[in-house]
């Protein structure tokens, strides 16, 4: 674990009214590193991520990006800053085609041929998108609105992406696509805090991950460590 | 017949435009805008005046009607933006999140304080525009065109090419720009535009302002219309605005269009075949009846949503 | 502390700005513009004097509920429940003691003033079932009001009913008319409601205006027939409960019978009070009732358990349709005549803010709110005329200003907070 990470939670609490969705969540993660959140449902792993992109606003806690505390900073402000969040269920704007959909996601660019070069960029990506440009966003089917949501928070070159369960009702095929492109972000330096219900994949893409019950964290350390933990493997594997 | 036809039409142009205000708002929020009506009788009253103190300060015989028009409409626009503006930060974004009720309770509050707020200002009767000033006999009073059975006054014309203007106007915008487009994904999913980094508080102003402006427009050509301007104005065009939206499916931009022409055509039929006693009854009629056969309206929701 | 003083200051600022066009500019096809500065300063003053007030009750609210919740907390510590019994007991001998008033010389003006506001007090409750329960907005609830006067006065007048029978009519009337209207409002989101009640508000009162030759139009029903003939054609009970009516109204002194009828509807009211408040309570306790308040919390989830929430959403409209009906029974004997003016969009207003000032699902606060704003414009007017004619503007501001600040109102529970 580097010494500067780029996000860093700390004990931060989130709450629904009198319902306490997060109680003192504390996760680094350093540039470029892939880390995973895996979890029940209800655990607070939508929340966490929620919590870190402003959309909710942590009661107690801080949470720091690049260096500078972006609590209470506007949503819109904290993806200017390289913070992009792929939020659960995908979506996409179901009325706008593929390609302003694209387009969308680059709002804070305004070079146009930026965001060309980019858009054939995420064309290369997923090449099924290329073919369905034209078509209205509603009318994807699941797996290509995934890889529309993933590519359109791709066109901001982000220095971190939040993805909430990316393989949701995925079918296997395209989930292993989906994590191979995961795993290629570690190389373009993106780092990536993933949450996921398929504890097996995230843990094998991830270098490091947590594990989050009721609000709060009950392990950490490295991916494979935690892949070989027998009560992990038991709660979370199925094993 | 033609002739009702015809001003059914021009009728549902400043109707349509009206119904845009109620449709990009909802669209958004999905807040149904109770005060957007007192909006546009606030730009009457603006425009009503600056019309009548350029007749009386003799502005008016100077430089002609048009001009004074123009002033008025972009007066009545500016002071109608500001209202609407200040409306949605005064009171709708406090409320943002909170149940749909408290919003909707807020916007009937906003919509008795401006009526009863003109009403004790400026008087409960009306204010005239200066219809018999000779500079708007010359340029707009000037005797109809009659082409086959029907009149056609120069100010329909007025009337239909700004409505036109303004429709085409905002759909370039809407279809076009980069605020545009955030407009539309604002409106598809609130959330999702925030995580793409829109500034989702300065699209919902942009919308009322834009909305307001709208409505400031119609108000002034409404008051020509009718040569007067009064405190209640934005009530009743408001609930005809709203079926227009309804109508045509609200939320969606050309519905309000081809609603408001529509509901513009349906009254002029109604009048024309069950007279003109219930004249302020029939768009309630035709809401009624929307909602019971089509509640989606016209061209409501072409995309199914997934979830 | 600072920046609420600042936001202050803007808002005054704003308030000044945009009172300064529609306000004070005065354009004129002879004289041309003038400025009457005025209007503006003092928009600007209201401004700033209420939002200051407005500061002061939400921080007052703050320390309040700091109070409450502490006091719950010991309460359920401690064990204690704050009992139950006595709140029957209070709630009887109000019962008893506003009905004795008239018996103790309460002055004429007074009973009337009371008698109305037990009229708007029945109504409120009733619209609690819909905006409370249900919460489902009615924007046009004096149509149903309207409904059941004219109903009852049509019946009585034109074709000689007997009271007891044109009463229930009346309340049939107005809820048959909410089937009617809730059929198709109410399959749709609940802001279609608003509007198209408020739609009906309107196209009743255009009926009523219109159809002169059975309403009476603008003038008033029963137009020419001598005032007072709704309370003869009652039956043995009518008669002996509006005993003055039962002989030809010419015949008396005015003053002594109209001091009788306000008497007597005084009576009536409250009993027509008492009863709704205590149905409507029953109907909160009820099946029905909790598949509303579920209704109102979230009408998806609702849905899913299984609540088939059109028709629960209709029966609460036609409730609430219904006691608007029956309580327009009372204005229409007790005033022996009613126009179209009177159920205005103004009036549904009204009813509204009395709800939301008492606070959703209260029935206390709907009484309260009826009397506080039935009542207090009424009296301030004895020092103040003006106060009537500006009290639209401060119901319209209250109600906006209770949403932001205090949605639950002044009775009202406490709502969860925060979530959409
Ligand atoms: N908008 C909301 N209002 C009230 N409670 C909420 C809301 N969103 C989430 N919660 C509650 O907060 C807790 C955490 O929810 P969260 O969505 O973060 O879980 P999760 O770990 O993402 O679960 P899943 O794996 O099912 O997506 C849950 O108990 C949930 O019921
Ligand atoms: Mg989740």
């Amino acid at each position: 674990m580097s010494a500067a990470p780029i996000l860093e939670l700390r004990d931060v609490c989130a709450a629904y009214g009198p319902i306490q969705a997060l109680r003192g969540v504390s996760i680094r993660v350093a540039p470029g590193e892939i880390v995973a959140l895996i979890g029940c449902n209800g655990a607070g792993k939508t929340t966490t991520l929620m919590t870190v992109s402003q959309v909710v606003r942590a009661t107690a806690g801080d949470v720091t990006f690049d260096g500078c505390s972006i609590l209470g900073v506007p949503t819109a402000d904290v993806v200017a800053r390289g913070l992009c969040h792929v939020p659960e269920g995908r979506r996409i704007f179901a009325r706008l085609s593929v390609r302003e959909n694209l387009a969308m996601g680059a709002f804070l660019v305004r070079d146009k041929a930026l965001i060309q070069r980019r858009m054939d960029d995420a064309f290369q990506l997923f090449p099924i998108l290329g073919e369905r440009a034209g078509q209205l966003g509603g009318t994807l089917s699941g797996g290509e609105q995934q890889m529309l949501a993933i590519a359109r928070a791709l066109m901001l070159e982000p220095k971190m992406l939040l993805l909430d369960e990316p393989s949701l009702g995925l079918a296997p095929l395209i989930v292993r696509r989906i994590f191979d492109v995961i795993r290629s972000l570690r190389e373009r330096g993106i780092a990536v805090l993933l949450v996921e219900q398929n504890a097996q994949m995230a843990l094998r893409a991830a270098d490091r991950a947590y594990v989050l019950e009721t609000g709060a964290i009950t392990h950490e350390g490295p991916a494979l460590t935690l892949l070989d933990d027998p009560a992990i493997r038991e709660a979370y594997l199925g094993a | 017949m033609l002739q009702n036809l015809w001003n059914g039409l021009v009728q549902g142009g400043i109707y349509a435009i009206v119904a845009l205000g109620y449709t990009m708002v909802y669209g958004i929020l999905l807040l149904i805008n109770f005060a957007h009506g007192e909006v546009l009788m606030i730009g009457a009253y603006t425009g009503v005046a600056t019309l009548a103190g350029c007749a009386g300060t003799g502005a008016m015989e100077a430089v002609g009607f048009m001009p004074c028009l123009a002033m008025a409409i972009i007066g009545a626009t500016c002071v109608s933006a500001a209202y609407g503006f200040a409306i949605e930060r005064a009171v709708y974004r406090p409320l943002r999140g909170a149940p749909s009720l408290s919003p909707l309770i807020g916007a009937i509050g906003v919509s008795m304080v401006l009526q009863n707020y003109v009403m004790r200002t400026q008087g409960a009767s009306p204010i005239y525009a200066p219809m018999s000033h000779p500079a708007y006999v010359a340029s707009l009073g000037a005797s109809n065109w009659d082409i086959g059975p029907v009149s056609i006054a120069p100010l329909d014309l007025v009337v239909l090419v700004v409505c036109v203007a303004l429709m085409a106007g905002l759909w370039m915008f809407v279809q076009r720009t980069r605020t545009g487009t955030a407009m539309r994904a604002t409106s598809q999913d609130r959330v999702m535009a925030g995580l793409v980094g829109i500034d989702v508080n300065r699209v919902i102003s942009v919308t009322f302002v834009i909305g307001s402006a709208l409505a400031a427009v119609a108000g002034v050509l409404l008051a020509l219309f009718n040569t007067q301007a009064k405190y209640d104005m934005g009530f009743t065009s408001g609930m005809k605005a709203f079926t227009a939206a309804v109508l045509g499916g609200i939320g969606n931009v050309p519905g309000a269009m081809l609603g408001g022409v529509l509901l513009g055509v349906a009254e002029a039929v109604g009048i024309q075949l069950l007279g003109a006693e219930y004249k302020e009854v029939y768009s309630f009629v035709i809401l009624l009846a929307v909602l019971i056969v089509r509640p989606k309206g016209i061209l409501g929701e072409r995309v199914a949503e997934k979830v | 502390m600072r920046d609420r003083i600042v936001r202050l200051l803007v808002a005054t600022l704003a308030a000044f700005l945009l009172a300064l066009p529609v306000a004070s500019l005065r354009g004129n096809s002879s004289t041309g513009f003038t400025i009457v500065w005025t209007p503006a300063f003092v928009t600007a003053a209201m401004v700033l004097v209420g939002g200051a007030i407005l500061f002061a009750a939400v921080e007052a609210q703050r320390r309040g509920t700091a109070f409450w919740d502490a006091r719950a907390a010991t309460d359920s510590a401690v064990g204690r429940r704050r009992p139950c019994a006595a709140q029957a007991w209070t709630l009887g001998v109000l019962v008893a003691t506003v009905a004795a008033l008239p018996l103790l010389g309460l002055p004429g003006a007074w009973t009337k003033l009371l008698l109305e506001t037990m009229v708007f007090a029945t109504i409120a409750v009733g619209l609690q079932i819909t905006i409370g329960m249900a919460g489902l907005l009615v924007l046009g609830h004096a149509a149903f009001w309207a409904v059941g006067a004219y109903t009852f006065g049509l019946l009585t007048v034109h074709q000689g009913w007997n009271f007891w029978i044109a009463f229930p009519a009346a309340g049939v009337a107005a809820a048959l008319t909410g089937l009617v209207i809730g059929l198709p409002a109410l399959r749709l989101r609940g802001d279609y409601l608003a509007v198209v009640t408020l739609g009906f508000g309107e196209a009743v009162r255009w009926v009523i205006k219109n159809e002169q030759d059975v309403t009476g139009g603008d003038a008033n029903l029963p137009g020419n027939i001598v005032p007072g003939s709704f309370r003869k054609p009652m039956g043995a009970l009518g008669e002996w409960l509006w005993q003055p009516a039962a002989v030809d109204g010419r015949t008396f002194e005015p003053g002594t019978v109209q001091a009788l009828i306000d008497r007597e509807c005084y009576w009536f009211a409250l009993v027509l009070l008492v009863v709704c408040v205590a149905c409507v309570h029953l109907l909160a306790k009820s099946r029905v009732g909790r598949a509303l308040f579920a209704l109102r919390e979230d009408e998806t989830a609702a849905k899913c358990m299984g609540i088939d929430t059109t028709r629960v959403k209709l029966v609460a409209f036609m409730a609430s349709a219904l006691w608007a009906g029956l309580a327009g029974v009372v204005p229409a004997v007790h005033r022996g005549s009613i126009n179209p003016e009177m159920f205005d969009f103004n009036t549904s207003v009204l009813f509204v803010a009395m709800v939301v000032l008492g606070g959703l699902g209260s029935i206390t606060g709907s009484i309260v709110g009826a009397a506080l704003l039935w009542m207090l414009p009424a009296l301030l007017a004895n020092w103040f005329p003006e106060v009537q004619e500006y009290r639209y503007l401060f119901f319209g501001a209250l109600m906006a200003a209770m949403m932001v600040v205090r949605p639950e109102g002044l009775f009202g529970g406490a709502r969860r907070k925060g979530a959409a």
